[in-house]
């Protein structure tokens, strides 16, 4: 039900796929030529790549540039600006809902990729923002359904308790470690330039 | 084809074989209009056109253009002149076009002014990337082209074309042989705080606003006024208060862009009032003049930041507070829309705090960061070689210009007329007077600081880093 892979490991899976569809964008510029629904996918994945990179402002400029006839040509197009608008509000109900909208199967892992990261980024303010919140705005939160509030408590290894969640923030100490002697190399190399 | 045209081809032929590209410079440069008559059909202008190669004859074709651009009327066929242009920046020839910066550019501008007037501007940018690429030695040179792009990027909307410059810091200049057009300059850093500002890049933006009101100026420009504006509210919406402008801004500009500002100053004085209701008011009132200067954006966000402020303010005062009492003091409607804002100011990191919604309390923390986990350290060795790579950028800079002919010509002359007695107007007497104090911590003495704004640039560049 809740997200399980990690945030990074997402973003990184459409971080080639971004720099091509920037290349794809200045080379379709100064064409004609270019099919009305190849330019609706181009703009469309480009937006949502933009979203799932958490770059709401150039989300934002991708749909404002975007022809009027290319946002026509995809209903999907439209039904990602209203995701768009929903995360721009920091209205986390409303991003749930507009991601179930029925979107083209080509799409739809996208769509699934943005809602797990939501999920996280809901997760993460939940932990790092709240001693305890009430069930409901937990629900509102995860876009979770009620009667599986303990279920995801369980899951995130969250304390239940009175009809309030107790969430813990989640302490990762996944960071490589430095070794010693490379950490040494570089403060001799910062001391040596600070002391120039 | 017309006599004067049939001989200008020839020329440009003869010459272009012998590869004497910067006598056909000087033939263009020189004397434009008396190489050919202002006043030639488009036909035949189009003919000249096409018994040139655009990549062997590039700055006969700059020329021919150039003039199809002095022409044109609004009876003629853009189309073609766009086609014209698209297919000459895309395969002139960069030595060629290096020898007639100044005609290059100015194409450039022309170009853009026309597709900007036919609202056209998303196909004019990557011709623009291209030409920028002509002129380029190295991505950190600044072209006169680049204000141009960052217009049409603004125009159209889409800022990463603009973003793979203005992300590279610059350490040279490209100019012809007319001096570097300071409006080139100014619209550039102008620009390109408005598309950090749209990307919400604060802090660049800032920088890039202060780049363009701090250039050395005996006259407050248009630019350098709007950019003061938008510094202004930027400095509210980030800082909260307008922090003053660096010691070596311009006198000018203290003195006549404050009083042509003076509404932006009022706003200051009513935003340090921290009264929602008084900015709010405020802004009502002058509305037409913040519309006028494409503000009301940055001024809705100015309004919308001082409840963020005084939440700041708490955190400063309060360990514990309820959500309700943070409503009251904040002018907010209810504890709902508190939890809100303490919420989006958490994710933010722009405070650290714990609410208890069984209680209604929040709890305002101190930063949680100790400084001492392996993030930190990957930090603060990004920011070190970053700072390392400026230096040493810095360093080649000054190597480069000590070596410069020029500058030792000039040192030279300093040093004589030094032991002469100091002229009112020598390098050393404007030292003492302290005009060149803070340049010369940074670029060699002997080189006039005053009329370069490279070094303008170099210094606002360090002193952001």
């Amino acid at each position: 039900m809740l997200a399980t892979e990690k945030p990074e490991d997402i973003r990184w899976r459409y971080a080639s796929k971004l720099s091509e569809l920037e290349r794809l964008e200045v080379d379709r510029a100064g064409r004609d030529d270019t099919p009305l629904e190849a330019l609706a996918d181009m703009y469309f994945h480009l937006m949502a790549i933009y979203l799932i990179k958490d770059d709401l402002p150039n989300a934002k400029f991708v749909w404002k540039r975007a022809p009027d006839p290319v946002k026509r040509a995809l209903p999907a197009f439209k039904l990602l600006h209203q995701v768009f608008l929903a995360l721009w509000g920091r209205q986390f109900p409303a991003v749930y809902t507009a991601l179930q909208a029925p979107w083209p199967p080509a799409m739809q892992a996208t769509m699934d990729d943005l809602r797990s990261l939501t999920v996280h980024r809901a997760t993460s303010i939940l932990a790092k923002t709240y001693e305890n919140v009430a069930a409901e705005d937990f629900c509102s939160f995860l876009g979770v359904n009620p009667p599986d509030v303990e279920k995801a408590c369980a899951e995130l290894g969250w304390r239940f308790e009175a009809g309030y969640i107790f969430p813990t923030a989640n302490v990762s100490s996944e960071s490589e470690a430095i070794p010693s002697e490379q950490q040494l190399a570089k403060l001799t190399d910062f001391v040596s330039f600070l002391e120039c | 084809m017309s006599h004067f045209v049939e001989h200008f081809v020839l020329k440009v032929q003869e010459l272009s074989g012998q590869g004497k590209y910067q006598e056909i410079s000087n033939m263009i440069t020189t004397s434009p209009m008396g190489l050919m008559p202002s006043q030639i059909s488009m036909n035949v202008l189009d003919n000249a056109l096409e018994t040139f190669n655009d990549y062997r004859h590039s700055l006969g074709v700059l020329h021919i253009l150039t003039l199809k651009y002095n022409q044109f009327s609004p009876n003629d066929d853009f189309e073609l002149l766009f086609r014209q242009t698209k297919s000459f920046l895309e395969s002139c020839c960069k030595e060629q076009v290096k020898c007639a910066v100044d005609p290059f550019c100015d194409l450039c501008h022309r170009f853009t002014a026309a597709m900007v007037e036919r609202g056209d501007r998303r196909r004019a940018v990557p011709l623009l990337l291209t030409a920028i690429d002509r002129l380029q030695s190295s991505p950190s040179d600044l072209t006169e082209i680049h204000g141009d792009l960052c217009q049409l990027c603004l125009l159209s909307k889409w800022f990463e074309p603009a973003l793979r410059f203005l992300d590279v810091d610059i350490t040279n200049v490209v100019r012809g042989k007319a001096k570097y057009a300071a409006k080139g300059f100014l619209l550039y850093f102008y620009y390109g705080g408005m598309i950090y500002t749209a990307l919400k890049k604060y802090d660049k933006a800032l920088f890039f606003f202060e780049a363009a009101i701090t250039v050395e100026s005996v006259v407050v420009s248009h630019i350098m006024l709007e950019a003061y504006k938008k510094h202004i509210l930027l400095s509210l919406i980030t800082k909260g208060k307008v922090e003053p402008l660096p010691k070596w801004t311009s006198s000018v500009v203290e003195r006549f862009a404050h009083q042509i500002s003076k509404v932006y100053h009022d706003l200051d004085s009513v935003y340090a009032s921290n009264s929602v209701n008084h900015v709010r008011d405020f802004c009502a009132n002058h509305a037409e003049q913040f519309a006028r200067d494409g503000n009301t954006g940055l001024i809705k966000q100015c309004i919308a930041s001082i409840s963020r402020k005084n939440i700041k303010k708490l955190t400063k005062t309060f360990l514990t507070l309820s959500l309700s009492d943070v409503a009251q003091r904040c002018n907010l409607s209810s504890a709902r829309e508190a939890e809100r804002h303490l919420v989006n100011m958490i994710e933010d990191g722009e405070i650290y705090a714990t609410i208890n919604q069984r209680d209604g309390m929040v709890l305002f923390k101190d930063s949680p960061n100790k400084f001492d986990d392996p993030d930190c350290f990957l930090e603060l060795e990004q920011k070190m070689r970053r700072y390392m790579d400026v230096a040493d950028k810095v360093k080649k800079l000054s190597e480069n210009i000590q070596v410069d002919p020029l500058f030792i010509n000039k040192v030279g002359a300093n040093e004589e007329e030094g032991a002469a007695g100091p002229g009112p107007g020598s390098v050393s007497n404007k030292l003492r007077s302290g005009s060149l104090e803070r340049r010369t911590a940074l670029n060699p003495p002997g080189r006039s600081a005053d009329s370069d704004p490279l070094f303008q640039y170099l210094g606002s560049t360090t002193e952001w880093y």
